[in-house]
């Protein structure tokens, strides 16, 4: 209970101590007075000529001159200014006085002692509360209970610090008990306690804020205060909150500026394409490598991050897209963990796809077609037959004769999922680790459960300290996959689906042994069946290892060197296996089930295997430090050399044996083998530089030298510049006293960029390509010999330039943040060929040249929110993206008309816009149809009254492609947005996930436009239709309806590409809500448990959308696809 | 543990990451890392060096040649020129091939990059590393070739550029140096034809000592090419007309020397007796079906074979009748006015009897009696209703009548009544979907065994046949005057087909014979094109179907039940032949080309 003072030469350290040790605070305050009076009585002279002296140094001048002791702490020190004096054999009381002036503390001289002290307090409290010093102890942990380890702990107002340890906790001696703590960790709040507060379990709060976040960027991270380029990331945890097989399905609506579709929501091929501003494909590097993340485990990633701008400069002839970089965890300082997750979910089919017709609907609909095809004839001698007599279609009404409703008979409710991961976290100084298991099943909609996908996940990441210096970090991963599908591709099945007539029996005599032929030939619940058709199989077994070893150079401050070598091998083994099924029909006087169709004959097999083996190392030297307290700089040198090698190989078999689903199985008629091999190569040298000056300003030089194997020698190397700065403006002093402000934040950057990514190589080379194309000129097939035409030399890389602009504000203690991003991407030397400008009788087009030019902008805003109230802690955050792309220069031949220029030329238009017809209605009557502008090139005579009406845009009375015009947005969104809501409420959390994107169009047309098209069935919809009153009598009165009177296929007239059937895709969805509760600790230590959460999750569960029949993420054309599905799981995360 | 003082292990770490580093900058150094080859690219000195090299080489000059065979489509996937002509509709309701007007794109065809491949290959053989004979010959298979590059391009566009040389080029040179004018349409008729008389003299009679190469031209392939090139060029001169200064049409005063060619050429054929009519029994629907199935027939001048899995075409698989097919099918319904052109064996008009001569419907026991005694060829080309095929039976049937009440259905799966009887046969028709639109489907070239799968047919394709011949050869002697040659060939057509011989000859009996005997082999549109009656033939020209009807009889075995006929309007669009299309227009460029009429 005492502090320790530093004395100055002091020659009485024992007396001191003793002194202070025994006295009483009554004691001290009288004998206080009795000094003070006696100091008077010395005299001492003092001789000093000091310039810009330490304070301290002074008095030890004074102390050598005097014999005077100085009582002083370290601490007290702080603050202090340096002493210019000059004085010659002054009094020592004159000296002190001079000395002290100006400076934050104050004295008294006490017997041969001056008692050095802070000015406020005042000496006696100062001395009171030393006399009050107290240790402590406390613990830190995070908002999941876990320790935190190496956050800082400061005293307020003092030097006394501590760091949290491998447990989360620390300890301070001698501390004044109204002493503040001031607690910080990178990407939490910083939090201020006193010492009468709970200190056992001090609960830190994630920093949504982000100020203190470090997020990844190229080829290292950054406090995100610091960062001047365009990134968002995301953590690993927020992504595994949504449980989905594919990882690029829980991005969506989390990163501003991160664009997803999801087209389709069939196991193993679900995932959602992704692209960064509409850039086009993004490049992917995990843990420094190029690679792909949607196959990961979720609980292996720590973070998610994009480089939106120029930044990804670094990654050079492949960046342009932008980069997108997952970093998977690492072991934690911490005694070893284990956590366990697990979920289980079932697939609620689907977020919508358009019903089908019944066999009513279908029966009433196929006779209105036929007098409506009559009555197109015109020939009243011609006999008006029906497909469906009025006794039979009564029948369909009145249920006397059944409907077969073939959606529902191949196509279950409810498809499990379900998911396990075991993990180990831990770490001492020397090494820490990180090691995961993950598995996942995801069955699929059919009833014959012939869909499934399954993964497994391991990683295990050792990082050692070898000696002080060096550090080995391995880091090993990989994955082994298999997706089962039946024999033909969901699409192919949804198509079937739709064409299967509902008067069409699903089974020969309704005898289940026996599947009936259908209106298809195939019998979808037979193609749905991998028993019965024959399955494709897709096994990919992936493997990376990354090994490096980071050196700290020990002579010079701040270097470090790093040598990584990185591996990957992916094989995967593609099976398709098609088997020959029967189909019958049932003999009714044999009283027999006959053979009627024979499906997939001859059995078959194809096999192929993929290899791939990848390798890159990487070389570095880093160097980061600071000078003066002001200037901080740091740097990076990185040589980057990769190879790759890919090869496959392919085998085809026909069987006479039906289920021997191998190779050796197969007869040799037809049989055929294939493969192929390539490779690849790219090196770079790559820089970075970052300076700051007292983190008020910022700025960033990066630049890549790469070079790709595509091009010519002389044409492989680019350069790619980029630049960035910030300014942190409420570092500055006419900020500093808007206490509201905590971070206000410009960035600007620019760079270069290049993009090889869709350029075929060896465009420069010469000779014969074989094998090009077969002959028989005998009995023996030859393979041909094709001259490769053409080459361009100087063939190169499209070049992109980046700009971007961005502010990010963070107000009264991220209660609000906010940050805006606009950009402008321009992009020249896209590939196309020269027009024209070789005679076309030449006999060899023009190579590839750099030529076309294109430019895309847009911007970003996200907003957050968060606040506690009481236990009630909540954030929220909402985003949007906008971006649109015009086409700059486009090589094209001159247009021969006006219109063909308005329709075809692209040259400086934007895009993903679509050209089509205005519908203004339905024809009413035939009055209206008579007196319309020729719309079907036949005097309007082939129209019906509930038909088409389109707008004759140029007046001419005919409606044909002249009176197209701009009627819509293309298929691809040009805004998205997000919002997450995060609720925590004691052991409860919520959070949701809305999603949304806007500015885009969808157009479904063949059999979801017109009734029975090509021989399919009908949606439900197409019951609102124009139809007559009587269905049998061709004569009687009109009754109006959404959709045109029912043609077989339709017609041409109505499926004109219009407005009418334009659909305004955009949506918003409830993409995920997640609710969980965590159980009380105390409950829990009894059985050993550190943590445990349960949750109820459900993905995709509300759609708004104005597309009411189908998902609005259904891709444009013919609704051929697997749909989207709901998921519900629930789920538990356990840490022992 | 070993034990390494601070020092030691501060040197092996140096050591030991500089050693790294440097190993990053030497490793594979010995050669440039980015010097990477791709492997399937061979360099000229293989290709130019051995026989094997040339033979690569031909094979891509053979098949740059449009030999219009069965992998040669028409403006949309499975668009063969027999269903846009007067001979077929296509099943199909969607591609722009329904249109009712012949779109003057369907057929274009510039090829000049196979003309550049034929240059550079002319242009080389002679320094081959080969052996002379061996040389020559390839050079003149060069020729021929080249000659018929030529042919494809001027039957479609009359006089087009004559490009005898490969053309150079780099980038920044003068391409206007490059730019060749469209020679006149009687200049390329006469290249083609010395071409011809160059090929046909260096290429050997027959491999027949040469078993890999007996597919390869002969002097007779060359000969065939030129009979048939010369014939349309005297169609042009006497039936066109000149315009364009002679860029298309050829003077009138020619004909009679292209007659005279043609003939010539088909006189060298037949009188060097390798070739005759395929005739191998008395079942002549039987023989003419098995012609096109059979490579190596007496008939065959100039033949592509195919091999199953890696030179085949989809013929069957487009083709197949409704139940018969592997997935699409159906696509070439023969039209009945086709099926009404194969006259009856004794002579008469093939028109079907369908009403008596009081109008009534005539009642048939069996569907199949209404085709008794039509020219043998119909049966091996074209598939009527309740034709037996591939075991089976094509069920072709419209609907049901009962008590004169019409029943039909647009599904192949209704059921007549409460019966299990389908309404409509299985084959068809009906007027929507896939199933055949004309109550006809296609017989010639398809497999009648077995069910063929895409990319499974090996039916070979006949480029040129002796039937061929023998009506060119009529047609040029009959053009010359020369009617006993005339009457003389076509009667040894009539006798293979099993039909009676002619006494008189006419030029329409002539031009009759040749659509039935050729139909479907892709040679009736360009026939219509060069007599330039193809905007007559077919202006607005609505095609017709033969829909059979059941006659239903309530308690009576439906096998048992008869069958009446109705002649119905084929659910398809009329089809025009544009005037402008009996040429092409040409793909302009800068600076233009003279266009042909009817382009601007």
């Amino acid at each position: 209970m005492y502090k320790n003072y530093t004395t100055i030469g002091c020659s009485h350290k024992t007396y001191l101590s003793k002194f202070l040790l025994v006295m009483r605070i009554t004691a001290i305050i009288i004998f206080t007075v009795v000094m003070q009076v006696s100091a008077g009585s010395f005299a001492q002279k003092i001789t000093l000529t000091e310039k810009r002296t330490p304070l301290i140094q002074v008095f030890e001048k004074i102390r050598v001159q005097s014999g005077f002791d100085f009582l002083i702490t370290k601490g007290m020190l702080k603050n202090t200014i340096p002493v210019t004096i000059t004085v010659r054999n002054a009094d020592l009381k004159d000296v002190l006085q001079q000395l002290f002036k100006n400076q934050p503390l104050e004295y008294e001289i006490k017997n041969t002692a001056v008692v050095v002290s802070r000015k406020t307090p005042s000496f006696l409290e100062k001395v009171m509360n030393s006399f009050n010093a107290i240790d402590i102890q406390g613990k830190i942990i995070d908002e999941n209970d876990k320790p935190l380890v190496g956050a800082t702990i400061l005293v307020k107002g003092a030097s006394v610090s501590a760091i949290s340890g491998a447990d989360g906790k620390f300890s301070l001696n001698n501390l004044p008990n109204n002493a503040i703590l001031v607690i910080s960790y990178i990407g939490y709040i910083t939090k201020e306690i006193s010492l009468s507060e709970n200190l056992e379990n001090i609960h830190l709060i994630p920093a949504n804020s982000g100020l203190n976040e470090v997020v990844v960027v190229g080829y290292g991270t950054q406090k995100k205060i610091n960062v001047t380029g365009s990134v968002a990331q995301v953590k690993g945890s927020e992504l595994a909150k949504s449980p989905v097989a594919d990882l690029s399905n829980s991005l969506i609506g989390r990163l501003p500026g991160l664009r997803a579709t999801q087209n389709s929501g069939e196991p193993g091929y679900d995932g959602s394409s992704i692209d960064i501003r509409g850039f086009g494909g993004a490049l992917v590097i995990v843990d420094g490598v190029p690679s792909s993340f949607s196959q990961i485990d979720a609980n292996e990633i720590e973070t998610f991050s994009i480089l939106k701008d120029a930044s990804a400069a670094v990654y050079g002839v492949r960046a342009a897209n932008g980069v997108i970089l997952v970093t998977t965890k690492k072991g934690s300082l911490q005694r070893a963990s284990i956590g366990y997750n697990a979920y289980y979910g079932l697939q609620n089919n689907a977020t919508k796809f358009p019903e089908l017709a019944n066999s009513a609907l279908y029966a009433e609909l196929s006779n209105e077609a036929a007098v409506n095809a009559w009555v197109k004839l015109k020939d009243p001698t011609a006999t008006l037959s029906l497909p469906f007599s009025k006794e039979t279609l009564q029948k369909y009404k009145n249920g006397a004769l059944p409907s077969y409703n073939w959606y529902d008979a191949t196509i279950r409710e409810n498809a499990p999922m379900h998911y396990q991961n075991i993990n180990v976290d831990g770490g001492n100084q020397d090494v820490k680790y990180f090691f995961n298991l993950g598995y996942l099943n995801q069955d699929g909609m059919w009833r014959s459960n012939s869909t499934q996908y399954t993964r497994y996940n391991f990683r295990s990441r050792i990082s050692a300290n070898i000696n002080k210096h060096l550090t080995a970090d391995l880091n090993l991963s990989g994955y082994l996959d298999n997706r089962q599908t039946p024999g033909p591709s969901a699409g192919k099945i949804m198509n079937n689906i739709k064409r299967e007539s509902p008067v069409s029996p699903i089974y020969a005599n309704g005898n289940t042994d026996y599947l009936a032929p259908s209106n298809t030939n195939s019998n979808s619940l037979a193609q749905t069946d991998k028993d019965i058709t024959g399955y494709n199989s897709d096994r990919t077994r992936y493997f990376s290892g990354i090994f490096s070893l980071t050196y700290l150079v020990p002579w010079v401050d701040g270097l470090s060197a790093k040598a990584s070598y990185s591996y990957q091998n992916k094989d995967e083994n593609n099976k398709n296996y098609q088997k020959k099924y029967y189909l019958y029909v049932y003999n009714e006087k044999t009283k027999s089930y006959d053979q009627s169709n024979t499906v997939n004959d001859p059995t078959r097999l194809d096999i192929t295997d993929y290899h791939n083996d990848d390798q890159l190392f990487q070389g570095s030297l880093h160097y980061e430090k600071t000078f003066s307290d002001k200037h901080h700089v740091s740097g990076l040198l990185l040589l980057e050399r990769s190879e790759g090698k890919s090869s496959s190989l392919n085998a085809y078999r026909e069987f006479l044996l039906d289920n021997l689903d191998e190779l050796f199985g197969g007869v040799s008629q037809n049989q055929s083998n294939k493969g192929s091999s390539g490779e690849e190569a790219r090196q770079g040298l790559v820089g970075k530089f970052n300076y700051d000056y007292l983190g008020k300003y910022l700025f960033e030089f990066g630049f890549r030298n790469d070079g790709t194997y595509k091009f010519a020698p002389g044409k492989r190397y680019g350069f790619f510049p980029n630049f960035s700065a910030g300014w942190k403006i409420n570092e500055e002093n006419f900020m500093k006293n808007l206490s509201a402000v905590d971070n206000l934040k410009l960035r600007v950057s620019w760079g270069k960029v290049g993009d090889d990514g869709n350029i075929n190589p060896f465009q420069y080379l010469t000779g014969y390509n074989y094998p090009n194309g077969n002959y028989l000129f005998g009995s023996q097939l030859i393979p041909g010999l094709t001259p490769s035409g053409l080459t361009n030399p100087v063939l190169t890389w499209f070049t992109s330039f980046t700009s971007n602009a961005g502010l990010d504000v963070t107000l009264w203690k991220g209660l609000l943040a906010a940050s805006i991003d606009i950009f402008y991407r321009k992009r020249t030397g896209l590939l196309t060929t020269r027009v024209l400008s070789l005679p076309n009788t030449f006999g060899a087009g023009l190579p590839q040249e750099n030529l076309n030019g294109d430019n895309t902008r847009g911007f970003e805003i996200e907003l957050t929110h968060q606040h506690k109230i009481g236990s009630l802690s909540y954030s929220i955050s909402p985003n949007v993206s906008f971006t649109r792309s015009k086409s700059g220069y486009i090589e094209q031949s001159p247009f021969t008309s006006s219109l063909n220029n308005y329709l075809r030329n692209n040259m400086g238009r934007w895009q993903n816009i679509g050209f089509g017809y205005v519908a203004t209605g339905q024809f009413q009557s035939q009055q209206e149809i008579n007196t319309a502008a020729v719309q079907d090139a036949q005097g309007n005579t082939s129209l019906l009254p509930g038909d088409i009406r389109y707008q004759d845009l140029n007046g001419d009375g005919i409606i044909d492609g002249r009176d197209q015009t701009v009627i819509g947005r293309g298929e691809t969104p040009e805004i998205f947005y997000g919002l997450n809501l995060n609720v925590r409420y004691k052991g409860f959390d919520l959070s949701v996930l809305l999603q949304g994107a806007d500015n885009f169009n969808r157009y479904y047309d063949r059999d979801l436009q017109n009734p029975f098209y090509n021989g399919a069935n009908t949606l439900a919809r197409f019951e609102d239709r124009w139809h007559r009153a009587d269905l049998f009598d061709p004569n009687s009165q009109w009754i109006p309806g959404k959709f045109p009177s029912t043609i077989t296929s339709g017609t041409v007239n109505n499926g004109l590409y219009s407005t009418f059937w334009l659909q305004n895709a955009a949506y918003m969805r409830i993409k995920n809500i997640n609710l969980g509760y965590t159980l009380p600790k105390q409950l829990l230590q009894k059985v050993d448990i550190k943590n445990a959460r349960i949750y109820v999750s459900a993905s995709n569960l509300f759609t708004f959308s104005g597309n009411k029949f189908i998902d609005p993420e259904a891709p444009t054309g013919n609704g051929d696809f697997y749909p989207q599905q709901k998921l519900w799981t629930m789920g538990l995360n356990v840490s022992f | 543990m070993l034990v390494f003082n601070k020092k030691m292990m501060k040197k092996i770490t140096i050591y030991g990451m500089l050693s790294i580093l440097l190993l990053a900058s030497t490793v594979s150094c010995k050669k440039d890392l980015l010097d990477r080859l791709p492997k399937n690219l061979v360099s000229e000195n293989i290709a130019y060096g051995t026989i094997s090299g040339l033979e690569g080489l031909t094979v891509t000059l053979y098949n740059d040649i449009q030999i219009e065979d069965f992998n040669f489509t028409v403006a949309d996937e499975a668009g063969f020129p027999s269903t846009i002509t007067d001979e077929a509709v296509r099943s199909y309701a969607w591609g722009s091939i329904n249109d009712p007007i012949i779109g003057t794109n369907w057929m274009n065809n510039w090829n000049y990059d196979g003309i550049r491949r034929v240059n550079d290959f002319i242009e080389k053989v002679p320094n081959a590393k080969i052996d002379a004979p061996t040389a020559k010959r390839f050079l003149a298979e060069g020729r021929f070739i080249r000659a018929f590059e030529y042919f494809v391009l001027v039957k479609r566009y009359g006089g087009v550029p004559l490009i005898k040389s490969v053309q150079q080029y780099k980038t920044g040179d003068d391409v206007n140096a490059l730019y060749v004018q469209r020679s006149k349409e009687q200049e390329v008729y006469d290249f083609i034809a010395s071409e011809l008389d160059a090929a046909s003299a260096d290429l050997p009679e027959d491999y027949n000592n040469q078993q890999a190469n007996k597919y390869r031209a002969n002097k007779y392939a060359a000969l065939a090419l030129k009979c048939r090139v010369m014939l349309y060029a005297a169609s042009i001169a006497k039936y066109g007309t000149v315009q364009l200064n002679g860029l298309i049409g050829i003077p009138a005063a020619m004909a009679d020397s292209y007659w005279q060619k043609a003939m010539d050429a088909a006189g060298l054929i037949i009188n060097s007796n390798k070739y005759s009519l395929y005739d191998t029994g008395p079942d002549k629907a039987a023989n003419f079906q098995k012609l096109f199935l059979t490579a190596d027939n007496s008939e065959a001048i100039f033949t592509k074979v195919y091999q199953s899995p890696d030179q085949t075409h989809s013929f069957d698989f487009y083709n197949a009748p409704q139940s018969f097919r592997v997935d699409y099918g159906n696509t070439i319904c023969p039209t009945l006015e086709m099926v009404e052109d194969f006259e009856y064996t004794d002579g008469s008009p093939g028109t079907l009897k369908i009403n008596d001569t009081n109008g009534n419907p005539i009642l048939y026991n069996k569907p199949t009696d209404i085709f008794k005694n039509k020219d043998p060829r119909m049966f091996g080309s074209i598939l009527t209703p309740f034709d037996s095929w591939q075991g089976g039976v094509v069920e072709i049937r419209r609907g049901v009548i009962d008590n004169g009440v019409k029943y039909t259905s647009e599904n192949l799966t209704d059921t007549y009544g409460g019966t299990s009887f389908k309404i409509v046969g299985k084959d068809g028709p009906l007027t929507t979907w896939d199933p055949t639109k004309t109550g006809f489907y296609i017989k010639k070239f398809m497999d009648p065994v077995n069910r063929v799968p895409e990319h499974r047919s090996i039916t070979p394709w006949m480029v040129f046949r002796y039937g061929e011949v023998l009506l060119n050869y009529a047609e040029a002697a009959f053009e010359l005057g020369n009617t006993t040659e005339a009457v003389d060939a076509i009667n040894k057509i009539r006798t293979r087909a099993g039909i009676v011989t002619l006494n008189t000859i006419t030029l329409d009996k002539i031009r009759h014979e040749r659509r039935v005997e050729l139909a479907f082999e892709n040679h009736r549109y360009w026939d219509l094109r060069r007599w330039r009656i193809a905007s007559t033939v077919l202006v607005n020209t609505q095609f017709h179907a033969l829909y059979p009807w059941i006659m239903w009889q309530n308690g009576t075995d439906p096998s048992n039940m008869k069958y009446t006929f109705e002649r119905a309007v084929a659910p398809k669009n009329t089809r025009t032949f544009p005037e402008n299309l009996i040429y092409q227009g040409i793909p302009q460029q800068n600076p233009p080309y003279i266009q042909n009429p009817g382009y601007q």
